[in-house]
């Protein structure tokens, strides 16, 4: 329909719905302004909102993730100096060991004492395999209770795997089995200084009741009088060797030189 | 879809949600070694109005996929991934924004519309200023004409009567 004919009221109309539309475009890009997002309710753009919405999903599953990751990553070196800290306990029992092993002109008295150096050093590792990150021994698997390793030295903690979730379908283990570290049940780092303590406070080599064919006497019809520490049975009396090495079978050669003469007992 | 109809289908969103999670909630085990219960509770004719969490324990929470009461979180893992609404819970949302916006621009046309309509009829009932002022002088004019006309009648009549005839 061609305008034939203008009013005074369609021009002021007409300027009335400028400013109107004008306004409106004000009031928009002022919102956006002050919020600083250009979707602020679904209406603004539906297919950017939905694209938004996954956005954010994915970005709060990220943080989540890296949350897992800082979590699994104190885990993990907390454990890390955890077998450190063992290590160093288990080579210094060994260096007990060997002085006692080497010493043939040792009284009982000496080793009683080099016994309790021994049960001292088992009760550390012992309050050591037990260190908690926020509540939990590393060692123990998921169990619930405090400790993986009771004051026996014997493991109490529940096998299974402690998981982080560090991406899409990316899990970390972040626990150790107590017992992958320290040696199974009965046959455990624990217990062979357990057998070691026994022996050196019987004064026999075979003070183990575990593993006595781990110390085979020089001759089993007629034991000697004195106990025989030989350096010969070294190499077989001691527990089988540990990721860490610490056990004088792994190492026999460098024992000649270990051997603590400057601390043998007066 | 009226707006009853987008607060059904959030409704049908947080049950689904309830449902997969309790469900999930049931295949792992508590602190205790027991088999979860219900974590979300609602009642069925009002789901948006009830919806809430039903345990207040943290030790009743599943976490664990193995049964005897360790710390595992095997079930936590799964329940973190496993239920998933945040699909149909957009599409609701972007539903939403569409019709918005198709109303809008059905609302932006019907206005146009409007405005077209309003034009047409001032432009047959509208007054114009221009006009009227034009008019205005047209018949002022013709006024001052007509005015004119009687006086000089006036002016031949009064020749005639009072000049016309006389001896002086």
């Amino acid at each position: 329909m061609a305008i034939t004919r203008i009013t005074q009221n369609m021009l002021t109309q007409r300027s009335l719905d400028s400013l109107q539309a004008g306004l409106g475009r004000l009031a928009k890009t002022q919102e956006q302004l002050s919020t600083g997002k250009t979707i602020n309710r679904p209406s603004d753009d539906p297919a950017g909102a939905g694209s938004a919405m996954r956005l954010r999903d994915t970005l709060a599953s990220t943080q989540q993730h890296q949350r897992n990751a800082d979590d699994g990553l104190a885990w993990l070196g907390l454990t890390d100096s955890t077998i450190t800290s063992l290590g160093d306990q288990a080579r210094a029992a060994r260096d007990v060991g060997l002085q006692a092993a080497n010493d043939g002109a040792m009284d009982q008295t000496a080793r009683n004492a080099l016994a309790d150096t021994i049960d001292g050093l088992r009760e550390g590792m012992i309050g050591t395999a037990n260190t908690t990150y926020l509540g939990r021994p590393v060692f123990g698997g998921v169990t619930g209770g405090s400790v993986a390793y009771d004051a026996s030295g014997t493991y109490v903690g529940t096998p299974g795997t402690v998981d982080r979730v560090v991406g899409d379908g990316v899990t970390v283990r972040v626990d150790t089995d107590g017992r992958s570290v320290l040696g199974p049940t009965g046959d455990s780092v624990l217990d062979h200084l357990s057998a070691l303590s026994t022996a050196l406070r019987r004064g026999t080599p075979t003070g183990s009741a575990r593993s006595p064919a781990r110390w085979p006497r020089t001759s089993t019809a007629s034991p000697p009088p004195t106990p025989r520490w030989a350096p010969a049975t070294s190499a077989s009396r001691t527990p089988r060797p540990r990721p860490w090495t610490t056990s004088p079978a792994s190492r026999p050669r460098s024992r000649p030189s270990r051997t603590p003469t400057s601390r043998r007992p007066s | 879809m009226t707006l009853p109809g987008y607060l059904t289908q959030v409704a049908a969103v947080a049950k689904d949600f309830a449902d997969q999670t309790n469900a999930q909630h049931a295949l792992g085990y508590d602190a205790a070694g027991n088999a979860g219960g219900p974590v979300l509770s609602y009642d069925p004719a009002d789901v948006l109005g009830t919806l809430g969490v039903a345990i207040t324990d943290p030790a009743k929470i599943a976490a664990s996929s193995v049964p005897g009461g360790g710390l595992d979180a095997g079930n936590a893992a799964r329940l973190a991934t496993g239920p998933g609404v945040e699909g149909s819970y957009q599409r609701v949302v972007t539903d939403l924004g569409s019709t918005v916006v198709e109303s809008r621009r059905r609302a932006a046309n019907q206005q146009v519309l409007t405005t077209q309509v309003d034009g047409a009829r001032e432009q047959l009932t509208g007054v114009n200023l221009d006009e009227e002022m034009v008019n205005m002088l047209a018949a002022q004019h013709a006024y001052e004409a007509a005015s004119r006309v009687m006086t000089t009648l006036d002016s031949v009549l009064d020749t005639l009567i009072n000049r016309t005839g006389l001896t002086h």
